[in-house]
């Protein structure tokens, strides 16, 4: 089982963790954005082999949302952080 | 009768049997002797018990083959325990045991004559045979079960209690024989956490029993044994799965020694699974270990050093030496003559092709070894990963040493131990030599994979057929995929395939090791029943005030408390109370909140006044309707929100996400949903009874609908909405948990000279029904917007953003192709929540809609509900439509508003 490194807690399970996707930036004014860009950001995943930036949710911890890039292809979390917002 | 142990040799050095004790246990029916220690095999070898089990398809008698629980020749069932690995499970007094597969009886097996006609039943036979016609199917299974199962599940059985259990380590160790002993001194000297796995009741692997056979070492106190244990899987970040009885190990460690040594290879040849054909290695075990020679006159076929030991080995018991056919000499085994054991053998020179043929009754096969790297292919290479000894392909003993000092030292290192070792090996010097012959070719029977009978000539018929890659091999012929989980078969069916293709065994491949790498029972996995519930506060008063609870989600509530029709009634007439503590509550504060509910909200907030409440919809980016509750402003910086009982988590997880994404800029949210217990006080003497229990202003004028006050009610502080889900007059009460009992007993107190009655999740939805309120997830679902829930009213779409805004934006423009609606039906009948509603005639009746909430009304004496119809149909008030319903169509009426009290006085008087 992925041994994630919450930035908060430190190494735990992944089974504690919710994962959030991928990060997909929602546009700045949506009903300024066509529809097809609409729909891209709706539906639309990269899905890229390599390093993804993806959110996760310590459901069973901190209760915070944390930003993790993780290869997809062999599992190596690179690293874990909050986001700066 | 107890039989006599013939076949026991003098007391053996390291033996794990006690000779000073004896015990019974029956197998089949009759009566044996057994010394504590023995294995079920071993007890039954010591008496001369050479077939135990009758195979999966053919049902040909089976007998032990590797004593090392790796096979699946001698799988048992003992009570209602099916798939007993015989050699690893210890004889306990009075266990009855019983053969798998045998019917009538093991002697005498009518589903035998299969072999009969196993030449019309090829590889791939199932798939062929039983396709058509499909009608049958039922048919053919119910047979197969029948002649093909692996033991038999009593479906009346008491479960067992499995447990799990986490443990950490620095460096785990699998494998408890000279290599992992060493690993493990290693590591542990460098002050690492050391957990070692064996999956024998005690340590030492091959040094207890094999030619290179030598005391234990000790190891360094502090190291923590795990014998008797099982690990059947590799997961990232090297989580390991491991089994001892009926616990399941969940192991995380920092680095991972894989000592699990090595698996000795069948010979496939005429007969080769007839009970008396053996492993050096079974042999050395039954010797060894429990002082059992499995045979009077051996023959061995060998193809290393190993072999010539086992001879060496049986010559000492006493067991005469009929022949050594050596490989590397030039002659090896042509066939196992006998009917159900070996009686003889037939060998075939090498060279000339000559045969010749003993009399014998036990075979011993000692041709080569496969590393046991299950582990190691689960986890491919990674760091923190390491081997050593026979899964290293390493025999030797003094290497053997080396290696697994090394490797501990190495995974020490990796957990943070000292520095990884200088020292390096060179390339592995095989001191054993593996026989690179899967088979010999002959006129009999051949089986590659004991499991589920599948022989050479089976593989060549489907490597002919066009399955030429070994995964298509695996999933069409079955092989590697029965109990053993290819331990006996892997290696030789890639042999196999290799010769097919005319290819290197490299060229080749393997299968993907997936877990387990061995049988699991499924409890393990399961663990115990155990079902996560929340109560509420006073979940103990519903219980004891004859409340059927009912599960809403994690939580247990009270559906009702005997009679839901006369709990509307109280509500209506004169007063009931609801505990409603499982609503999601949040709490957020601080100068940023209204401009984040207006974002997270489709309703407006912003000029929202202190101490007003608002009903509160939450839709996602399409628009469709997530969740809803009610939302108060308690200070100008102080805003409690509610949420649904089943949304609470996801609700605020959300929340969080959408405030930590660059929402939540001055803004602090807190869930509260535990720390409040809720009551609804509903009904037209509420305000009667709430004003019995504070001091707190609670006419009409001075505490209207849709308000909110903090108020002390019967001594606690507790923050009180006017609102009316029941469509009643009504007053929720949010007490700090701690106090929820003694409110809610001091409410009930007060109320009982008012009838008060406590109401429950039925009532509740009735009461709501009535007025036509829906309940997010069951009047909508995955794709419901809130305009077509009827919501348009509440989306304020002058508002800068929110969410679904864009979407409801186009659900305005297009107008919605559906819409929820109520209904009243004209006649008696209900009908029962989920029925389509259908319109049209015979050939052209289509499906238009259905219900999504249905319910008599004590209230108005008829049905009424809520459902989805193509909005034009729903436009229409009083437009008739047809429920479809088994027992005839259930004529119904569109109902629009609510079907109650309409203009709502009741709540706001």
């Amino acid at each position: 089982m992925l041994l994630l490194h919450c930035p908060n807690c430190g190494p735990r399970n992944a089974g504690e963790f919710r994962f959030g996707g991928e990060v997909n930036p929602r546009p700045a004014n949506p009903t300024a954005t066509s529809d097809a860009d609409w729909a891209h950001y709706l539906y639309m995943r990269p899905n890229p082999l390599g390093v993804q930036k993806e959110w996760w949710f310590h459901r069973a911890g901190c209760g915070l949302w944390f930003l993790a890039e993780r290869h997809t292809g062999n599992n190596q979390v690179l690293k874990t952080y909050l986001p700066t917002t | 009768m107890a039989s006599s142990s013939s076949h026991r040799v003098p007391q053996q050095p390291g033996e794990v049997i006690d000779r000073s004790r004896t015990i019974q246990f029956t197998f089949n029916g009759r009566t044996y002797d057994a010394h504590p220690g023995d294995s079920i095999a071993s007890a039954l070898a010591a008496a001369g018990v050479q077939m135990i089990s009758r195979s999966f398809k053919y049902h040909r008698p089976r007998g032990i083959l590797c004593a090392a629980g790796q096979c699946p020749n001698c799988l048992v069932q003992i009570g209602d325990e099916p798939n007993v690995r015989s050699c690893q499970r210890q004889v306990e007094q009075g266990i009855a045991v019983r053969s798998q597969n045998a019917w009538p009886s093991l002697d005498f097996d009518l589903l035998s004559v299969t072999q009969l006609a196993s030449r019309f039943m090829p590889v791939g036979f199932y798939y062929k045979t039983f396709i058509r016609p499909l009608s049958l199917w039922p048919f053919y299974e119910d047979q197969l079960r029948h002649a093909a199962g692996l033991g038999v599940v009593d479906p009346h059985s008491h479960p067992a209690e499995f447990d799990k259990q986490f443990l950490h380590a620095d460096v785990a160790v699998v494998g408890g024989g000279p290599a992992g002993l060493g690993a493990a001194r290693a590591a542990a000297e460098r002050g690492a956490r050391v957990m070692i796995f064996d999956e024998n009741p005690v340590l030492g692997g091959h040094l207890r029993y094999s030619s290179s056979r030598a005391s234990v070492p000790a190891l360094p106190k502090g190291v923590e044994v795990f014998t008797g244990t099982t690990v059947v899987a590799w997961y990232t970040d090297h989580w390991l799965a491991a089994v001892r009885g009926q616990r399941f190990f969940k192991i995380r460690a920092k680095a991972v020694v894989t000592a699990t040594g090595a698996y000795e290879n069948p010979l496939v040849f005429d007969n080769n699974d007839l009970p008396g054909v053996m492993l050096g290695s079974a042999v050395q075990r039954l010797l060894r270990l429990h002082g059992v020679a499995p045979g009077r006159r051996a023959l061995i076929i060998t193809a290393n050093d190993h072999g010539l030991q086992v001879a060496a080995d049986l010559r000492a018991a006493g067991v005469e030496i009929v022949a050594v056919a050596d490989e590397r000499e030039g002659r090896t085994i042509q066939a196992a003559e006998g009917k159900r054991a070996v009686r003889g053998v037939v060998l075939k020179n090498l060279k000339t092709g000559a045969m010749e043929s003993f009399e014998c009754d036990l075979i011993v096969i000692s041709v080569g070894w496969t590393p046991a790297a299950g582990l190691l292919h689960m986890a491919k290479a990674k760091p923190g990963m390491f081997a050593a000894g026979r899964v290293n392909g390493t025999h030797d003993r003094a290497r053997t040493d080396t290696e697994g000092r090394l490797a501990g030292q190495a995974a020490a290192a990796h957990a943070g131990f000292g520095p990884a070792p200088a020292e390096t090996l060179s390339q592995t010097d095989q001191t054993q030599h593996t026989s690179p012959r899967a088979r010999v070719p002959g006129e009999g029977k051949r089986f590659v994979c004991f499991c589920e009978d599948v022989t050479d000539v089976d593989l060549e018929t489907a490597l002919a057929e066009g399955y030429d890659s070994i995964e298509l091999l695996k999933r069409y012929s079955t092989i590697s995929m029965g109990p053993c989980q290819g331990k006996m078969c892997h290696r030789n069916s890639i042999h196999i395939c290799a010769e097919a293709r005319g290819c290197a065994v490299q060229e080749i491949g393997r299968t993907t090791s997936r877990p387990p790498i061995s049988p699991v029972s499924l409890g393990s996995f399961a663990g115990r029943l155990m079902e996560p519930v929340q109560v509420s506060g006073v979940h103990e008063w519903h219980r004891q005030h004859g409340g059927k609870m009912m599960v809403s989600g994690l939580w247990l509530r009270p559906e009702h408390y005997g009679d839901p029709v006369a709990e509307v009634k109280a509500v209506r007439e004169r007063v009931g109370l609801i505990d409603v503590s499982t609503l999601g509550k949040i709490q957020f504060t601080g100068p940023g909140v209204p401009a984040l509910l207006e974002r997270l909200y489709v309703n407006q907030w912003r000029k929202l006044g202190v101490g007003r409440v608002r009903y509160a919809l939450m839709c996602n980016e399409e628009g469709v309707v997530v969740d809803d509750g009610v939302c108060a402003r308690l200070a100008e910086e102080e805003w409690y929100a509610t949420t649904t009982s089943s949304g609470a988590a996801a609700v605020f997880e959300v929340i969080q996400w959408w405030m930590q994404s660059g929402w939540g800029k001055g803004v602090h949210a807190t869930e509260l949903t535990e720390a409040f217990a809720a009551f609804n006080l509903a009904g037209p003497q509420s305000r009667a009874v709430l004003g019995k229990l504070t001091d707190g202003d609670v006419s009409n004028e001075a505490f209207p609908y849709m308000h909110f006050r903090l108020m002390r009610v019967a001594g606690v502080d507790c923050r009180v909405w006017r609102i009316g889900f029941t469509g009643e007059l009504s007053y929720e009460i949010h007490a700090p948990s701690g106090y929820g009992w003694h409110v809610w007993e001091a409410l009930l107190d007060a109320g009982k000279e008012f009838g008060i009655t406590p109401f429950g999740v039925e009532a509740q939805r009735v009461l709501r029904l009535e007025k036509a309120h829906i309940i997010v997830g069951q009047d909508t679902e995955a794709v419901s917007n809130a305009i077509a829930a009827g919501m348009e009213a509440l989306v304020k779409f002058e508002k800068d953003d929110f969410l679904g805004k864009r979407a409801l934006m186009r659900v305005a423009k297009d107008g919605p192709k559906q819409k929820l609606v109520g209904f009243q039906v004209t006649g008696n009948a209900i009908p029962e929540e989920g029925l389509q509603i259908v319109a049209g005639q015979n050939g052209s009746r289509k499906i238009i809609g259905w219900v999504t909430s249905s319910r008599f009304s004590p209230t108005l004496g008829h049905g009424i509900g809520l459902c989805w119809l193509p909005s034009e149909v729903a436009a229409q008030n009083g437009a008739r439509f047809s429920i479809h319903c088994d027992g005839g169509p259930i004529e119904a009426e569109v109902f629009h508003g609510a079907f109650f009290d309409p203009e709502g006085k009741r709540l706001k008087s």
